[in-house]
């Protein structure tokens, strides 16, 4: 286990009665970066951010955050205390203030930072006397958020942390996290489904489909991997020419990772009219991968 | 303590402090109304019996007022208030499952560097104190209110039928806590119903096998006829509420959430 990476986990399990909601994922998400992390619904994201902070128990396999062991009771506490978290789950007690809530936080992170905590209070426009649990749905997203900002954390893990906030909120979150990892160094490891979000801040992306990682990459890599080859031919594509291939009319569409100078060399002995090679989104690839996952 | 513990306690005293303040509201209005609606005539109240005593018993007993006080206030309405302040209290759960349906702040509250042992133990903790006092205030309001009445009820007399209504008590916080953490959200209709067969139970043993109830100790008979403090069911009490709440923190400790 290396000590240059803030999450490590090796053929990491989770097993609930008969499912297996995480099943040998495989991850290393470098200090210091900003890691998307990607997957349908119920591919296991919700419950690997859950074992990672000790909420729910590992059935096999092994993994690390900041150094320190998932399993294990004592280090699962040393984890949190130097770890922020926003759970899928934003609801807070309704007997307890916003303000309230932003002094129990503190008491337990030396690293707290009172000033940073002011400004996105103002900043998300917090009521500090409402009961915290009585917030609308952004509400609680912004204050599960300045909660998980302001403990001067070494590790934030962030499930779905821009949902219900509206675009200049996701906007100004999104900024948010980008100064912390600038400032401090802080690792990001956070779950969404707004690959457009993950797309603008994250510098790597893990996907993760039935509880396997099935691409870990940076994403200069993966853009760098992946190409969008068109290729239009005179008449209809030969048949069975190139697997995996979206047909349209008489273009054919396909994503390539590595093997784009074979696919082109093989368009043109196929007497492709014209062929085009085009940079990729996040989005293809997260579609590419989720369909050669499941399939 | 740390100022991570002292806030640790006074979470929990937020997410109890309704419930508390409204027993408390509830037994303090309820030892007054004791003395604003004294009686004159003693021998009409109480006709059937009181918990755990016999209508022949109560005949014998109710010549004067100290005897009228203790039925009235330690074997009837501390017992009945602390035993619904208990249940309440206990309905807050612990930590509860997410299968249950989680109650709000629970991911929250697991996401601090704190262990679940000592998350929930607060919690137990802060319940006991609770109910310890709601249980003091209010006895000894009674004691201190008796001589209005021309009465006398000794402050020492009051605090040991409180330290006997609070082991009794503890066992009955004790079993809500383990059935409210083993039963999640699903808690709230058990537990009504375990107070209704608890009740039933109850109202049984007084004609059964009373010497065995949880509410006969709770009254403070032995002590009140006999001045004896029954160490035995007061130990059985603390052994049976030590053991069910260890259970129940243990549960929480094995959880997922």
């Amino acid at each position: 286990m290396s000590s240059d990476l803030a999450i490590e986990t090796h053929e990491l399990r989770k097993r609930f009665g008969a499912k297996d909601a995480v099943s040998g994922l495989t991850l290393a998400v470098p200090r210091g970066s900003i890691c998307g992390f990607l997957g349908s619904n119920g591919a296991g994201k919700t419950t690997t951010l859950k074992m990672l902070m000790g909420m729910t128990k590992v059935s096999g396999g092994e993994g690390r955050a900041l150094g320190l062991q998932i399993a294990d009771a004592r280090q699962s506490t040393e984890i949190r205390r130097r770890t922020g978290f926003v759970s899928e789950d934003k609801r807070f007690p309704w007997s307890i203030t916003v303000g309230e809530l932003l002094r129990f936080t503190r008491a337990f992170y030396p690293g707290w930072r009172p000033a940073l905590a002011e400004r996105y209070l103002n900043a998300f426009r917090l009521p500090p006397r409402a009961s915290a649990g009585r917030l609308s749905k952004g509400l609680r997203s912004r204050l599960a958020l300045l909660l998980a900002l302001a403990r001067g954390a070494e590790l934030l893990l962030l499930d779905e942390p821009t949902e219900g906030l509206d675009p200049s909120m996701i906007e100004e979150a999104l900024q948010a996290l980008v100064s912390l990892v600038a400032e401090q160094g802080t690792t990001v490891f956070f779950s969404s489904h707004q690959l457009a979000n993950v797309e603008q801040i994250a510098d790597h992306v893990c996907i993760i489909d039935q509880g396997r990682a099935v691409v870990s990459d940076s994403l200069d890599e993966l853009k760098a991997r992946y190409r969008r080859v068109r290729l239009v031919f005179e008449g209809d594509p030969p048949p069975g020419g190139f697997e995996g291939a979206r047909r349209d009319g008489r273009t054919l569409s396909l994503l390539a990772s590595r093997n784009v100078d074979e696919i082109v060399a093989r368009a043109k002995a196929m007497k492709a009219r014209s062929v085009d090679v085009q940079p990729v989104t996040l989005k293809d690839i997260f579609l590419e991968c989720s369909k050669g996952a499941s399939s | 303590m740390s100022a991570a513990d002292k806030v640790l306690w006074y979470k929990a005293w937020t997410e109890t402090r309704s419930f508390f303040r409204l027993g408390l509201t509830f037994l303090m209005a309820s030892a007054l109304a004791l003395y604003v609606g004294y009686p004159d005539d003693y021998s009409k109240h109480f006709p059937n019996g009181a918990i755990a005593v016999s209508a022949e018993q109560v005949r014998a007993l109710l010549h004067d007022g100290k005897a009228y006080i203790w039925l009235s206030w330690f074997g009837t309405s501390l017992l009945l208030g602390l035993s619904f302040l208990a249940l309440a209290l206990a309905s807050t759960g612990l930590v509860r499952s997410p299968e249950g349906g989680a109650s709000p702040g629970v991911t929250y509250a697991l996401s601090m560097p704190v262990s679940r042992r000592k998350l929930a133990g607060v919690r137990v903790a802060t319940g006991f104190l609770e109910l310890a006092t709601a249980a003091i205030l209010p006895s000894v309001l009674v004691c201190l209110l008796a001589p209005t009445q021309g009465q006398s009820f000794p402050i020492r007399d009051g605090m040991a039928h409180v330290l006997l209504a609070m082991s009794g008590v503890s066992s009955l916080y004790g079993l809500f806590v383990f059935i409210s953490t083993v039963l999640g959200e699903l808690s709230k209709a058990v537990l009504g119903g375990a107070v209704l067969f608890l009740y039933g139970m109850f109202t049984f043993l007084t004609n059964g096998v009373r010497r065995f109830s949880v509410f006969r100790l709770m009254t403070g008979d032995t002590y009140f006829l006999r001045g004896e403090i029954p160490w035995l069911g007061v130990l059985a009490c603390v052994a049976f509420t030590a053991g069910l709440v260890y259970a129940s923190v243990r549960l929480v400790e094995r959880r997922d959430f």
